[in-house]
């Protein structure tokens, strides 16, 4: 208990992703809960890689890492930028308009 | 014993920011406790010995975090009125959570400073971290490197390609839905009409 193992950060990630998807597939209201509920479930998967890394001995996992947070950056921009055209296409950023690309 | 203690410590409180922010309706709320969990994240990456990385993603997504809390602001019409009249009601509990971050964060520099965190930290020793990382990157990952950047560069153009377009239409269309509750009526010195300034 008192002993921090892998298993501990394992399970901490695992529970992160879960209420990320959770997010996802619940609370859409918006598209900035979208984005948001990614960037929960990246931050499960960084917490992860490191966990590895350090209990294993191996720079891989630091490596990508930080491959992923340059991946949550370019993430970001391009939905934000979505949203932006969104927005300016419809005048909300709610989930329903986005059926307009299916039109 | 002390790394059970701030491990315990970081991931209560980042599984509940992280509840906050997939249960909050408020955008703008669940972004600020995506910033907490974000931090919480770091706590827990400089724990692991993984301080670069706890540092690079501290500075990427808390832009990102102000950038979606800009277009919160800007997208979803709160008008300044209504943030005032929150400000006004929920000023003892925004008081109180303010000051449990500030407690935490003394609790967690004077642990840092009496205890020698870096012994119970699983730490490789032998050479520096930025060290590691970086001849991890430039010399083993190189190529895989040069594609995260492409990657980057494409969200860039994309970012550009998505939002730019031509100044007149620009113009046109911010005469044209000029939001309401934004206008502020005022009595111009010609005539005797309310005009929106």
């Amino acid at each position: 208990m008192l002993e921090i193992t892998l298993t501990h950060y394992l399970t901490l990630s695992a529970i992160i992703f879960l209420l990320g998807g959770v997010g996802i597939y619940f609370k859409i209201k918006s598209v900035i809960h979208f984005l948001i509920c990614i960037q929960l479930m990246m931050l499960a998967a960084i917490i992860n890689l490191a966990a590895f890394s350090c209990f294993s001995e191996d720079y891989a996992g630091k490596v990508f890492a930080f491959f992923i947070i340059t991946v949550v950056a370019a993430e970001a921009a391009i939905g934000l930028a979505i949203l932006v055209a969104l927005f300016r296409k419809k005048g909300s950023t709610t989930i329903d308009d986005l059926k307009l690309t299916k039109d | 014993m002390i790394q059970a203690f701030l491990f315990y410590a970081l991931a209560m409180i980042l599984v509940g920011s992280v509840g906050m922010t997939i249960s909050s309706r408020d955008p703008i709320r669940s972004s600020l406790f995506l910033l907490l969990a974000i931090f919480n994240v770091s706590g827990l990456l400089v724990l692991l010995g993984a301080k670069v990385i706890a540092v690079t993603l501290i500075f990427v997504t808390s832009f990102t975090i102000a950038v979606l809390f800009l277009c919160g602001v800007l997208m979803l019409d709160i008008n300044a009125i209504q943030i005032h009249r929150a400000f006004k009601q929920h000023f003892w509990l925004a008081s109180i959570i303010g000051l449990s971050f500030v407690a935490e964060l003394l609790i967690f520099s004077i642990v840092l400073l009496v205890f020698d965190v870096s012994e119970t930290a699983i730490v490789l020793k032998k050479t520096s971290n930025i060290s590691i990382l970086s001849s991890a990157l430039y010399a083993h990952y190189f190529y895989i490197a040069q594609v995260f950047g492409f990657i980057l560069l494409t969200s860039v153009i994309g970012f550009v390609i998505l939002t730019a377009r031509k100044t007149d239409l620009n113009k046109k269309d911010q005469d044209q839905s000029k939001p309401q509750q934004f206008m502020v009526p005022v009595r111009s010195a010609r005539s005797n009409e309310i005009e929106p300034c």
